[in-house]
């Protein structure tokens, strides 16, 4: 007999639907009939209207066509994320989405790099990057086969509306047999056996029961920790900031293809461009800034009037000790939340949905299987806070009480270890399951001012002058690649307009 | 051993009184001379005046006149010699903050139907119709005889409606001390004493018990009452009432018992009664007094001693029958515990737990009143009701507001039908009806009740006028 | 966080069939709304039950008039005999026999106890017996049974009476009854029991089957375990098996050794006691014993040794720890049956418990406003009620003599109860039976053991003297002619049971039957 004959999952927004539609189409629903509880009257977050590339993945399994996702959900493209102010004022720096260069004779491009930045024979580091020089000029394309052409791997990801997509999501996983309720949950019910959930009681009466609960009720967590008690590792020691506060205005002019995070006195402010408009938040440390000041800074520095009353969130940052409980998985906000500088919010829904994909309970519910996925999880999202970390602690601002506090802040081990090993001699790894490549770390790290002293020996053994010469030659092929290339606009027009 | 002592050597019970419980001290003496009949009942008075000295009236219920029955003051007695009137109910005055009146019959109000309690099937008349028309008081021959002014004798057939009737007397007080009296000394060996020197003739052995029966006074009492005096008036009735009509004032009570030609005020106050206020009453007569209000506390008899305190206490003086309910109940448990050669130390100690409990029950009825008291716009009331907090009582009367039911509490008695009848007089109507009470649509509920309701009204009007 | 519910309880849940399950299924089918509540009632084939309670008590009278059932066709379809009181023997002492009767000895005269005036007597007479005194007393030893009238004044009105029923009989006999009055039965094992987060009530049943049985309010008498209220409730439990160390039994049916007796057996045996409870067609046995001082097998062959008949059934061994479920109420879920406690049949008080929680649960049925207030008044209630009878039990072990085996050592010596203690400390010096108001067992009961256990007063009531024991014993001479005369005019038990038993239309017991009965154990009260 089956485990699992009957999925829950409790909540609409991203995680909610992107779990549904997911589910819905690798299940199926001659496997398990799946069930999504949402109210209108509660209202969703959205965080992650930034992506990072992995999201195609996603959406290649559910076989979306992509211009028919960018046109419903108002989306532009993303070749990475500008970082200004964050190393000092006035400074800014590009983390693309691809590769920096080109690997050489099995040495990491950066390390030829780093000795020829050192001696002041090469450009900074975004001029080496398709995707940031390309972003720049507000140039986009999807890949095409070009041979060794970065034009054949640009990497991508998009902009857009949260709502827009839950609901494009909605229509997917409904016409793929998902049944969805109106309702809000009023109360739980646990099996006395062993504690699992047996149903959830709703405010319309009804009470649902179910095998597997997913757990998209957001920050609170209302299965996975009011319900089963889960716990939360508070991280917030490292990442201070634990509000945010959202508007969307106009674009005033043509809209391009990254997202730009600005440091403030304290937090820092986002910049997405979607197709109808500009997502514009601030996210702050309640801390060191109220929350009316923080609405004024966002609505002077945004490019034009306020669509909307602001919106405010709240948060802890951090995560839940365990995501997987008995037969509970939380997925999404339920399961911990890291604030949204590195866009990782959907990609952690989208990661969740497929390590329980893989993990799913065949006649019983295993607790190697429920330990394997808490393991994994927690790794995964310790990785990411470390990277996120990273942005605050390389930094050579002290002009505030808050960026003095993030500079001298003792920081987690790992992130300690990896930014001494790239200090020493520029050396880069990537380790297990973390989210964030070689490419991404030598972006923020060099970006952020960490300076190794020395690099690769073996860069040694290739003449300066033939190192200079490859780098000019990589430098132009990229620049020329670029000019090759159609402005976003351009892109989206003969594509994937949205209408209206 | 006397061969007339077969279980010993009990030679004398000496009952001790004083000028304010002379009364309790005859009653007592009447019920161990007939009790005890070959004992020799001493009773002594610790002040040397009116030794039949009683004051007012007294309202007597079922218990209190078998008692008497059985000592031979009979009904007949009572009504020739003690000026006795019949009494079915409590009419309470003012004792919200609107000009409020209502009656509380003696006897359980309704018929169960189906074994489910009456009140809950009002009680869901009243939540279903928004109609506070439907009253208790319209369901009991004992309320509406009492306001009809009717009477006769129940009935012994339990089918007829007439069976529901119960009544108590009311009986000049000092009459029925000197009743008490004459029982006392025909019974008994009765020896009457007038003595400041309590001690002596008490020396010689256990086998004389001692019963002290004087006013309560140098007991600490962490219990106490709102009210510290009571002044009773004698004086003409203005008409004639099978009712105690229990009056609320903005400092205390008033209540008045119907005698036969007369009338008693009681009047229950804090801080003194002024003249003014006694005089309410136009022809109040010179047959007046004013005593104080002793302290609360329960019987008690030391394990290592052979005298057994019978204290007239606060619960005595403001209960309406001079606390002789509560006595007889005592003295029927005493009798049974005196043992004559060597008083039993399980039986003392049997004694005081019977007796705390016993007294906890008729703390709560004497207060009752107040408790309930809905006045909030004086002084005295404000603070009255947060003195008489009690976790008895305020878990049986918030408990039948939640549930309509009245716990079943060892020391209350099972049938608590007048009380029941004096919450439901306050407005404290349960919150819900039982579930049980829905076995009939609401229109057949309204017209069964209604026939009811007919049916009672019909008997009562058609009784004899008093 | 999570919100409790809010709408009325509607659906009321009955886990376990059973006696307990079907009589609660029964009134409640009866006594509701059918339109405003349901009754389900789920059990399992599977799950046997178990039949301790076939001796009953008067109430049961009660409780089937309430319902509305006619006597002759409970009788009929119970296998039921009379029951008029309950014979202990070997007790006090090896020898001793005594039944304790369902009414009083004598009357008390002057307001003093019947028993005061007997005592005296019997030092000028010692040929005296209490026994000659109340009339089912004398009526059972001779094997005799006419229901009491209710004419007050009558000596024929002052006992009652009960039965001796197939008590799985009677369960199937409810469901009938039950099932007629729309009660729904589900037959199934309960997997799991689904917990509202909100305040810890039960939500649902997941029975084997994969059924789902949702309920408001759940009765849970599922027996010892108590499925719902200590494995989901966690209600705790009172162990009393160092007062009453019994804790097993195995019970046998077995052929009549001739006419069925008008009242149950209690022999005293070795490490407990033996019953013999006789039906219309056979006699049920058993050993209750304790198992520290006894093993099973020799219980076993003890029980077959003294056996009335042959042997008709293989033995049903029951293991069981006497004590209370510290709240038989907890939540949304009351425990009625054993799953509320276990008290060995000595005074046949099973069904009677059953009985007492149905009708304390129908007067206390909740609604959300005041399920808390009627739930602690409930638990306070039931577990008085299981106290007193823990002390009655205890009373019959310890006011013993025996010394002659180890358990019988023990039960003399025992350390009880101080509420039984003090009692019978105020029994011993001055004959005084301190009574309950609320409490099954009241003075005539308390005085027919501690008389037939040879506990009696060192001193009497003051007020009994040469004139008014003179009165008593006038009293006396007449009163035990008279009960005399009663009991010749009576038929013989096994007549009146076969009477009972007919069908015939002109059954001249029919008009004998259906009687009022009362609450009590005593007759006229």
């Amino acid at each position: 007999m089956r485990a699992v004959n009957k999925v829950v999952i409790l909540g609409g927004g991203s995680a909610g639907w992107m779990t549904a539609a997911a589910l819905a189409t690798v299940l199926k629903n001659q496997y398990a009939e799946i069930v999504l509880i949402e109210s209108q009257s509660i209202g969703t977050v959205s965080v992650g209207e930034a992506t990072i590339p992995q999201i195609a993945l996603f959406n290649s399994i559910l076989g979306i066509d992509e211009n028919e996702f960018v046109r419903e959900t108002q989306a532009t493209f993303k070749l990475g994320i500008e970082f200004a102010n964050w190393k000092q004022k006035g400074h800014a720096y590009m983390h693309p989405f691809g590769s920096f260069g080109t690997d050489m004779d099995a040495i990491q491009f950066h390390h030829y790099w780093l000795k020829m930045f050192q001696q002041g024979q090469a450009h900074d580091l975004d001029a080496y990057s398709l995707a940031a020089v390309a972003a720049k000029q507000g140039k986009f394309m999807r890949p095409e086969n070009r041979g060794n052409s970065p034009l054949s791997k640009i990497a991508y990801a998009f902009h857009f509306d949260a709502t827009l997509y839950a609901k494009y999501l909605r229509k997917l996983a409904e016409g793929r047999g998902v049944k969805r309720i109106e309702a809000k949950m009023e109360d739980v019910c646990l099996r006395d056996t062993d504690g699992f959930i047996d149903s959830l009681v709703l405010d319309n009466g009804q009470t649902i029961s179910g095998d597997l609960f997913i757990d998209c009720s957001g920050f609170n967590g209302l299965l996975i920790d009011k319900t089963l008690n889960a716990g939360f590792e508070d991280w917030s020691q490292w990442l201070p900031c634990d509000s945010a506060v959202a508007m969307p205005c106009l674009a005033k002019n043509s809209v391009y293809p990254y997202t730009v995070s600005t440091a403030q006195d304290a937090g820092w402010t986002w910049r997405i461009p979607l197709q109808h408009r500009i997502g514009n938040g601030y996210v702050f440390p309640s801390q060191f800034v109220d929350t009316q000041k923080a609405v004024d800074v966002l609505t002077q520095q945004m490019e034009n009037e306020p669509l909307n009353e602001p919106n405010i969130l709240r948060w802890k940052t951090g995560m839940r000790k365990e995501f997987w409980v008995k037969n509970c998985v939380a997925i999404g906000l339920s399961a911990g939340f890291i604030e949204p500088l590195e866009s990782t919010g959907l990609h952690l829904i989208q990661a969740g949905i497929a390590k329980l994909l893989g993990m799913f309970p065949h006649q019983g519910f295993e607790q190697i299987d429920i330990d394997t996925y808490n393991q994994q999880t927690a790794v995964e999202m310790e990785r990411i806070r470390d990277f996120i970390i990273l942005h605050y602690k390389a930094t050579d601002r002290e002009d505030t009480e808050f960026w003095r506090y993030c500079k001298h802040m003792t920081i987690p081990e790992y992130l300690q270890q990896k930014i001494d090993l790239y200090k020493a001699n520029g050396r880069i790894y990537r380790q297990d399951v973390e989210l964030f490549n070689e490419t991404s770390w030598l972006a923020v790290m060099h970006g952020q001012g960490i300076m190794p002293k020395g690099y690769h020996p073996l860069v040694d053994t290739l003449p300066e002058a033939e190192i200079h010469s490859r780098l000019e030659h990589i430098k132009q092929v990229i620049d020329n690649s670029a000019n090759v290339m159609p402005s976003q606009a351009a892109f989206i027009d003969k594509y994937c307009k949205a209408s209206g | 051993m006397s061969d007339l002592h077969i279980n010993g050597e009990l030679q004398q019970i000496k009952v001790i009184s004083d000028e304010h419980s002379a009364f309790g001290g005859w009653f007592t003496a009447a019920m161990a001379a007939f009790a005890l009949r070959d004992t020799e009942i001493s009773i002594s008075h610790a002040t040397c005046k009116d030794f039949t000295l009683s004051h007012g009236s007294l309202t007597l219920q079922a218990d209190v006149l078998l008692a008497l029955q059985d000592v031979g003051i009979t009904e007949q007695v009572l009504i020739e010699q003690a000026s006795a009137t019949p009494f079915l109910a409590n009419q309470y005055i003012g004792w919200g903050n609107n000009a409020h009146s209502s009656l509380a019959g003696l006897a359980k109000s309704g018929v169960p139907l189906n074994g489910v309690g009456f009140v809950h099937y009002l009680t869901r008349l009243r939540n279903e119709t928004h109609d506070s028309q439907w009253n208790i008081e319209a369901f009991s021959l004992n309320t509406m005889c009492a306001a009809h002014n009717t009477f006769t004798r129940p009935s012994a057939d339990p089918r007829s409606i007439l069976s529901s009737l119960e009544y108590g007397l009311r009986v000049n007080a000092k009459s029925l001390c000197a009743l008490l009296k004459q029982v006392a000394v025909t019974h008994g060996k009765v020896l009457e004493l007038c003595s400041s020197n309590l001690e002596s003739n008490n020396k010689d052995s256990a086998s004389v018990v001692t019963l002290d029966c004087r006013l309560c006074v140098s007991v600490d009492s962490s219990d106490s009452l709102p009210i510290d005096s009571i002044k009773i008036v004698g004086h003409a009735p203005k008409e004639a009432s099978l009712s105690n009509v229990l009056e609320c004032l903005d400092n205390g009570y008033v209540e008045r018992q119907y005698l036969q030609s007369n009338c008693y005020s009681r009047w229950f106050s804090s801080s003194g009664i002024e003249s003014g206020e006694v005089l309410v009453e136009s022809e109040s007569n010179n047959d007046s007094r004013q005593i104080s209000i002793a302290p609360l506390a329960s019987d008690t008899w030391h394990s290592d001693s052979s005298t057994i305190y019978l204290f007239e206490t606060g619960v005595h003086q403001l209960l309406d029958d001079g606390g002789l309910g509560y006595r007889t109940q005592q003295l029927a448990s005493l009798w049974p515990l005196l043992s004559g050669a060597r008083l039993s130390d399980t039986a003392a100690k049997y004694f005081c737990r019977l007796s705390a409990q016993r007294y906890k029950y008729w703390r709560d009825i004497a207060v009752l009143p107040m408790y309930l008291c809905n006045k909030d716009n004086t002084a005295f009331w404000q603070s009255a009701k947060s003195q008489l907090v009690n976790d008895d009582l305020s878990y049986l009367v918030n408990f039948y507001i939640d549930t309509g039911v009245l716990p079943q509490l060892e020391h209350y008695p099972e049938d608590l039908g007048s009380l029941e009848n004096t919450l439901l007089a306050f407005e404290h109507y349960p919150r819900n009806a039982d579930p049980l009470s829905y076995v009939w649509d609401l229109s057949e509920l309204v017209s069964r009740l209604d026939k009811l309701r007919q049916q009672i009204k019909q008997t009562a009007v058609q009784l004899p006028q008093i | 966080m999570f919100k409790a519910p809010t709408h009325q309880i509607k659906r009321i849940v009955i886990l376990g069939g059973g006696t307990a399950g079907w009589m609660t299924a029964a009134a409640l089918s009866k006594l509701l709304n059918p339109n405003l509540f349901t009754v389900t009632l789920v059990e399992s084939d599977a799950i046997g039950t178990v039949g301790v309670g076939e001796a009953t008590l008067p109430h049961l009278r009660f409780f089937n008039q309430r319902l509305g059932i006619d006597e002759g066709e409970f009788i009929r379809a119970t296998n039921a005999t009379i029951k008029a009181g309950i014979e202990f023997s070997n007790w006090g002492n090896i020898g001793d026999a005594y039944i304790h009767p369902f009414g009083d000895y004598g009357e008390p005269l002057n307001n003093v106890g019947f028993h005061h005036y007997f005592y005296q007597a019997q030092k000028r007479n010692t040929a005296l017996s209490l026994d000659d005194y109340s009339l089912p007393v004398m009526a059972c030893k001779q094997g005799k049974f006419a229901f009491p009238t209710s004419e007050p004044n009558l000596l024929t009105s002052t006992y009652s009476y009960a039965y001796h029923i197939d008590a799985g009989l009677y369960a199937k006999y409810l469901r009938g009854f039950s099932e007629k009055l729309g009660v729904v039965r589900v037959e199934g094992k309960v997997e799991s029991v689904a917990m509202r987060k909100s305040d810890d009530s039960i939500a649902s049943l997941k029975l084997d089957n994969g059924d789902i049985i949702n309920g408001d309010f759940f009765v849970d008498c599922s027996g010892f375990r108590g499925r719902l209220i200590e494995q989901c409730l966690h209600a705790g439990y009172e162990d009393w098996s160092h007062w009453l160390p019994c804790d097993r039994a195995i019970a046998v049916q077995s052929e009549h050794n001739g006419k069925p007796l008008p009242y149950t057996k209690a022999i005293a045996q070795e490490a407990g006691w033996q019953w013999q409870i006789p039906l219309k067609h056979r006699m049920g046995n058993g050993y209750v014993y304790s198992s520290q001082y006894i093993s099973d097998d020799t219980a076993l062959q003890t029980l077959l040794d003294n056996l009335p008949g042959k042997p008709t059934s293989e033995p049903n061994r029951l293991r069981f720890t006497t004590g209370k479920r510290k709240s038989s109420w907890v939540k949304n879920c009351v425990a009625i049956g054993l799953s509320s406690g276990f008290l060995e049949p000595l005074e046949s008080t099973s069904i009677y418990l059953i009985q007492a929680a149905i009708m304390k649960l129908v007067e206390l049925l909740p609604q959300r406003e005041n399920l808390d207030a009627k739930r602690s008044e409930y638990n306070r209630y039931f577990s008085n009620e299981m106290d007193k009878i823990r002390d009655f039990l205890i009373l019959h072990y310890h006011a013993t003599k025996r010394e002659d085996t180890p358990f019988w050592s023990f039960c003399n010596h025992l350390n009880i109860p101080q509420s039984l203690a003090e009692k019978m400390q105020l029994y011993k010096e001055i004959g005084v039976i301190e009574d309950y108001k609320y409490g099954l067992f009241l003075t005539p009961s308390w005085l027919a053991v501690y008389h037939g256990q040879g506990v009696t007063p060192s001193q009497g009531d003051v007020r009994v003297n040469q004139a008014t024991l003179a009165h008593a014993e006038k009293y006396m001479n007449l009163l035990k002619p008279n009960i005399q005369r009663c009991v010749n005019k009576m038929p013989t038990h096994e007549h009146i049971v076969a009477m009972l038993h007919e069908t015939e239309h002109n059954n001249p017991t029919a008009s004998q039957l259906n009687r009022p009965a009362n609450f009590s154990l005593y007759g006229r009260s």
